[in-house]
């Protein structure tokens, strides 16, 4: 189940293909574990193409997850140059939107500058501290 | 203090003396003659080599690097989504964050745009909100389901 139970050396896992190396894959998986932790909220992350109409799409893959109602979800489309934060019903009361924007503000310029990963390294750390403890 | 007819051995032929002797002459005495597979091969196949060397190395270096994401320029590498991997904490960081892979993610994505209910709901109300928002730079959602914001670069 976990997946320490999964072979050390399996083969080269499908998530390498996406566009982290595996030191900047470790790096999203602290920021993720560390803001879950610290706010009880459910950070996610997706990485990739978005259908039109953007929003739409990003909300329904925020509708997708476990808990929607206290998920984070930042939905980035580096072909598209697009971002998009989804907080859910009880998330969005500890993220106001206003502090999404921000958080948004800042990724994308990270984005911009070509560093995905810090970018959302700093975005969900900025998110987290805008979250607070719970 | 030497003289110049001491310094040069005896068979050497002198300066003014004619022309070098016999095509092993040369060789004798420290001079190389090349054919000319092996002039080739000497001022051609070595500086070849060498700039395939320092072409591989650049651009070989990139092609491993490819990953890197500039903006403008065609990206598309697997799509991923992650969620913190709440059941390795104790574990320490053996696993990265993936818990659902990119495969998983298109399958969910495939379900998703056929499912009725509350996905269409949220795609429908979001097509519109989107084409009120898109003027304006803060697209944020306005009912009270789901907020957050949107942002290009």
């Amino acid at each position: 189940m976990t997946a320490g139970d999964k072979p050390a050396i399996a083969a080269r896992p499908e998530v390498l293909n996406g566009p982290f190396t595996t030191r900047q894959l470790l790096r999203l998986d602290d920021a993720l574990r560390g803001a879950d932790e610290s706010t009880g909220l459910t950070f996610s992350v997706y990485v990739g193409e978005l259908d039109q109409p953007v929003r739409g799409f990003a909300e329904k893959l925020h509708s997708q997850l476990e808990d929607p109602d206290r998920g984070v979800l930042i939905a980035v489309s580096p072909n598209q140059r697009v971002l998009e934060i989804v907080t859910g019903h009880e998330a969005r009361r500890r993220v106001p939107d206003r502090q999404a924007k921000l958080s948004a503000l800042s990724m994308a310029a990270a984005f911009g500058g070509g560093d995905l990963a810090g970018g959302l390294v700093a975005g969900i750390a900025q998110l987290a501290n805008q979250a607070g403890r719970f | 203090m030497l003289r110049y007819r001491e310094c040069v051995p005896r068979d050497v032929p002198h300066r003014h003396g004619g022309r070098a002797g016999a095509p092993g002459t040369l060789r004798r005495h420290g001079g190389v003659e090349l054919t000319i597979t092996e002039t080739v091969l000497v001022f051609v196949g070595i500086p070849a080599a060498v700039i395939a060397i320092i072409y591989g190395l650049v651009y070989g270096g990139s092609a491993a690097r490819s990953k890197r994401y500039r903006p403008g320029r065609p990206f598309n590498p697997t799509a991923v989504w992650f969620v913190a991997n709440k059941q390795t904490t104790g574990t320490g960081a053996s696993s990265s964050a993936p818990e659902i892979g990119a495969g998983s993610a298109a399958h969910a994505l495939s379900g998703g745009t056929d499912s009725a209910g509350t996905a269409d709901g949220a795609a429908a109300h979001g097509s519109a909100d989107a084409g009120h928002g898109s003027g304006s730079g803060l697209s944020t959602v306005s009912y009270g389901e789901t907020g957050g914001a949107s942002d290009s670069w």
